[in-house]
């Protein structure tokens, strides 16, 4: 009942390139996937998220950026949900945060998202945004990968899946 | 099992064009709330009001950030989140409301809304008061400006226990 724990996910010692959630339940109403991660390398500085293995260009987005100087506005389209996180080169033992809020999850109609991350970083170089996603398929979502692209998440990164049920 | 702490306490689809929603009769047996609505307009562009307790007096304040703009309004009739609603796509709004049965304080919330396609791509987060130490007990959801809630829009109330 309520909001529960399907999984938690943490990286062992050598580094992992990717987590996965398969399986997801289907009686829930909502998923919430929390994050917390740093990159074992200097680039790149976002999480690669996709929903059922799919890493067509399926996901439109518009995010708000700060990076402690300035703020930018983009919208686009990608083959994965992008979230900050902190690489190799930001400060010793500290982790990003992000929280991606999949609405109607199991729906057949394309599923809405809210997503807030931050690559943290104690220089003027820290990452803060807020987005919107989309992700433009009528399936329910069964599975979902959280990966980087050519680097390695550090060991201690964790991800954990919830889901919000209607009861 | 373990005792549920995130509890759903209503929840409407509409299935007829709407000019509002409201849940009524909210428990007071939780110390948050939570509302998650996802949203097509019948019209183009307007905002998401919220009110309490059916208030329309100019008894609300909120400040706003979407995509690159930044408002403020203070003494208004309504909580205004800047989705933005439309008719040519869909918008996501989370809602958390805190302390809401205290009577000591005015209520506050924070919200995200979240429309990634269509003409009016937004992104934004919201804080809001309502200036009345009254326990919160309804809430409507209505658009801005004359605009319509479409058929399918969905509307999920949460409460949190301590």
């Amino acid at each position: 009942m309520g909001y529960q724990l399907i999984e938690h996910i943490e990286v062992g010692s050598g580094g992992a390139a990717s987590m996965e959630f398969t399986g997801i339940p289907q009686d829930g109403v909502h998923l919430v996937l929390k994050l917390s991660l740093r990159n074992t390398d200097n680039n790149p500085d976002s999480a690669q998220v996709s929903l059922n293995s799919d890493t067509g260009d399926n996901y439109p987005q518009i995010q708000l950026l700060g990076d402690g100087s300035s703020a930018s506005l983009q919208g686009l389209t990608m083959g994965f949900i992008r979230l900050a996180i902190p690489v190799s080169t930001y400060t010793a033992n500290t982790f990003g945060s992000a929280e991606l809020y999949i609405s109607n999850y199991t729906s057949t109609s394309n599923k809405s998202m809210s997503g807030d991350s931050v690559g943290e970083n104690n220089a003027t170089l820290g990452r803060l945004k807020i987005d919107a996603f989309s992700y433009t398929t009528s399936s329910a979502i069964t599975s979902i990968q959280v990966a980087l692209f050519g680097d390695n998440y550090a060991q201690y990164s964790t991800a954990s899946l919830y889901k919000i049920t209607a009861d | 099992m373990p005792t549920p702490t995130y509890t759903l306490i209503d929840s409407v689809t509409t299935t007829a064009v709407a000019g509002s929603v409201t849940f009524s009769g909210v428990s007071p047996d939780f110390n948050d709330l939570v509302i998650v609505a996802e949203i097509t307009a019948n019209q183009y562009d307007s905002w998401l009001g919220l009110r309490f307790n059916g208030d329309t007096g100019s008894n609300y304040n909120d400040v706003e950030v979407y995509n690159t703009q930044s408002t403020s309004t203070a003494s208004g009739t309504e909580i205004q989140l800047y989705g933005r609603l439309s008719d040519d796509s869909t918008c996501l709004f989370l809602i958390n409301v805190f302390d809401y049965k205290a009577t000591n304080k005015h209520k506050s919330l924070l919200a995200r809304s979240n429309t990634p396609t269509g003409t009016r791509q937004t992104v934004g987060m919201y804080a809001g008061r309502w200036a009345n130490t009254s326990a919160v007990t309804s809430i409507t959801l209505f658009g801005g400006q004359g605009l319509e809630l479409a058929i399918g829009a969905t509307f999920y109330l949460y409460g949190i226990e301590a």
